[in-house]
């Protein structure tokens, strides 16, 4: 299972905000995408989920150009996980959930038993089972995205493309939610794109890593080859040291503000 | 265990459904028997049932009369009328994910009133009252959307969306206005003014038929589609990135939402706050879930109004019009909700 992004030009109107990007990910990888504020990664986004036409370029799936597909069709291959935003009326979280499965039923559909069995089943494996009658609206910020990431999850996609999963969280929630989303890859093999704002996230749970710079520049490969001090410096303009430090899982290395 | 829980939720739902069904069926029954006109309750259920089946008749001719010309169109009508103004309001707060907004917040009303007030003003047929209240009441909701999406550059959609309605009932309702000041003061005039303050004193069993199918037929589209309104009120994008095709789900359900509105106005005229109140009122019984919200909320319509229609024919000698009724009933509990169900209203 392949997602595949080819010489994909985005933009609005008539105006081209980032271009020539070139990237493939596997079920089981994961992507961390990073770039400073304002290169383009949402709109970016917003175009490989077919929310905003593309300006030039393909997104493949499987092989197969995604152009022509409907949204449900798409859907049941590629989830999203939106930044969480409170919506208007408060839901109960197992019916936040069972939305997921909206690209699994007809017109006129409403979720079954089988589709609530999934959502309980998903929000287990997440680990937020707890969760599942408290009423959305009220939970804390890093309950509501892993709420999110279970309502993809319910899609039962191919691929996630997840919208800066720790963005607002503290702490503890930033490395909950990174555990479990590095558990979603290495278990359940699903294929992971993110956005990120702290390159260390890439060091640890990356198998790629992808950086759109300033003025449309974009590299991809390997964390270790593409997070450099040399290119944090030109992209980020502040001057870093990357170090290793002993963890349990052997070696890693972080990224630590020198200047 | 977890089983269990959800086999209870799911079951409650079923149960509020069915208390809520067992009141609208206890409603329409008492309100046989509630007027001016001592009718028993017996007597009732006789003159139904004999027009079923054969029986000995145990009323006078005044009795039938009393129950089948003038009260059955009257609970038919309010019942219409009801779940019509409630369900559109449950259905444009999700499709516009604000709990605010109601056919008479987004215009819709206004609209359609003029529409119908042009066509009472030219003498037309009652087929083409209810056409211009459609197609004006069509007309006031696009621009109301169009309007707040193009005005939305900030992030306050909900109140954008809120003030462009609010703008566009404005501008309608000074056409109407201006159709009073055109239409003649001895025949047509007092026509229209009666008919906006809202009432269903003057329906008869033909007016229903004409407006029984379209009602009927949204209700039925927008039942089918509720579970989606669910997915909608996360947004645009978001519904999207879930499979769905938004923007044929917004022409359908603002389509069937107008549709019904626009032919409950057009018999019933100005009905304030049914739309507003009512769907909010079911959240707090039933919760936001629309596969039990929109059900829920027609049937607490029609409740609503055949409830404040019955005051409104035996609370004073002189009938209050129903429109005017509603608005005073409504406002206070309007107010009472804004101050107690903070939940979910934020943002």
């Amino acid at each position: 299972m392949e997602l595949e992004v080819r010489d994909l030009a985005c933009g609005y109107l008539d105006k081209t905000v980032v271009s020539r990007i070139s990237l493939s990910i596997a079920t089981g990888d994961s992507l961390c995408l990073l770039g400073p504020n304002g290169v383009g990664k949402t709109t970016f986004f917003k175009t490989l989920l077919g929310l905003l036409k593309l300006k030039a370029g393909q997104v493949l799936v499987n092989g197969e150009d995604v152009a022509n597909w409907s949204r449900q069709k798409f859907a049941t291959k590629v989830g999203y996980v939106p930044q969480s935003h409170i919506p208007p009326f408060p839901f109960a979280v197992l019916d936040v959930v069972v939305m997921g499965r909206n690209a699994h039923l007809g017109t006129f559909g409403a979720p079954g038993k089988e589709d609530r069995l999934i959502a309980e089943a998903v929000l287990d494996t997440l680990e937020i089972g707890y969760l599942k009658n408290r009423v959305y609206t009220e939970i804390s910020g890093g309950e509501r995205q892993l709420v999110l990431i279970a309502r993809a999850l319910a899609q039962k996609p191919e691929f996630l493309i997840m919208d800066e999963p720790t963005a607002s969280l503290d702490f503890g929630n930033q490395i909950k939610v990174l555990n479990q989303i590095d558990k979603l890859v290495k278990a359940e093999k699903v294929g992971v794109i993110m956005t990120t704002h702290f390159p260390n996230q890439a060091f640890f749970y990356a198998s790629k890593v992808a950086i759109i710079g300033k003025d449309n520049t974009f590299v991809v490969g390997a964390p270790d080859e593409v997070i450099t001090e040399k290119y944090l410096q030109e992209v980020y303009g502040v001057e870093v040291k990357i170090i290793a430090v002993e963890g349990k899982r052997g070696a890693r290395k972080v990224c630590v503000p020198v200047a | 265990m977890a089983q269990l829980i959800m086999k209870r939720t799911v079951l409650t739902d079923r149960a509020k459904l069915q208390m809520i069904a067992a009141l609208l069926v206890l409603v329409c029954f008492a309100s046989f028997f509630v007027g001016r006109y001592p009718v028993e309750p017996d007597a009732v259920l006789g003159i139904m049932a004999a027009k079923l089946f054969w029986l000995p008749h145990a009323w006078s001719g005044d009795m039938e009369t009393v129950v089948m010309t003038v009260r059955l169109p009257r609970i038919l009508a309010a019942l219409l009328v009801g779940a019509a103004l409630s369900a559109s309001g449950a259905a444009y707060q999700g499709m516009f994910r604000n709990p605010m907004v109601s056919p008479g917040i987004l215009g819709v009303s206004a609209g359609a009133s003029f529409g119908a007030a042009l066509a009472i003003l030219l003498s037309l047929d009652f087929i083409w009252i209810q056409f211009a209240a459609f197609g004006f009441g069509l007309a006031a909701v696009a621009v109301t959307y169009l309007a707040s999406t193009k005005l939305s550059k900030s992030r306050d959609t909900m109140l954008v969306l809120i003030l462009a309605g609010i703008i566009v009932g404005t501008v309608f309702t000074s056409f109407v206005s201006l159709i009073k000041f055109l239409a003649d003061p001895l025949d047509k005039l007092p026509t229209i003014t009666f008919w906006l303050m809202g009432g269903l004193s003057t329906v008869n069993l033909s007016d229903i038929g004409m407006i029984v199918i379209p009602i009927m037929a949204g209700l039925i589209v927008l039942i089918l589609l509720r579970w989606k309104l669910n997915v909608m009120s996360f947004g645009d994008e978001e519904a999207q990135a879930l499979g769905v095709n938004t923007g044929r789900l917004r022409c359908v359900v603002i389509f069937c939402a107008t549709l019904i509105t626009a032919s409950a106005v057009s018999v019933s005229g100005i009905i304030g706050l049914v739309g507003l109140i009512v769907p909010h009122l079911t959240r707090l019984v039933v919760g936001p879930n629309y596969k039990v919200l929109l059900p829920a909320s027609v049937m607490m319509g029609a409740i609503f109004l055949l409830v404040v229609d019955n005051f409104s024919r035996i609370l004073w000698s002189v009938e209050i019009p129903l429109g005017i009724l509603t608005s005073i009933i409504g406002a206070p509990i309007f107010m009472y909700l804004l101050l107690t169900s903070q939940r979910g209203w934020t943002s």
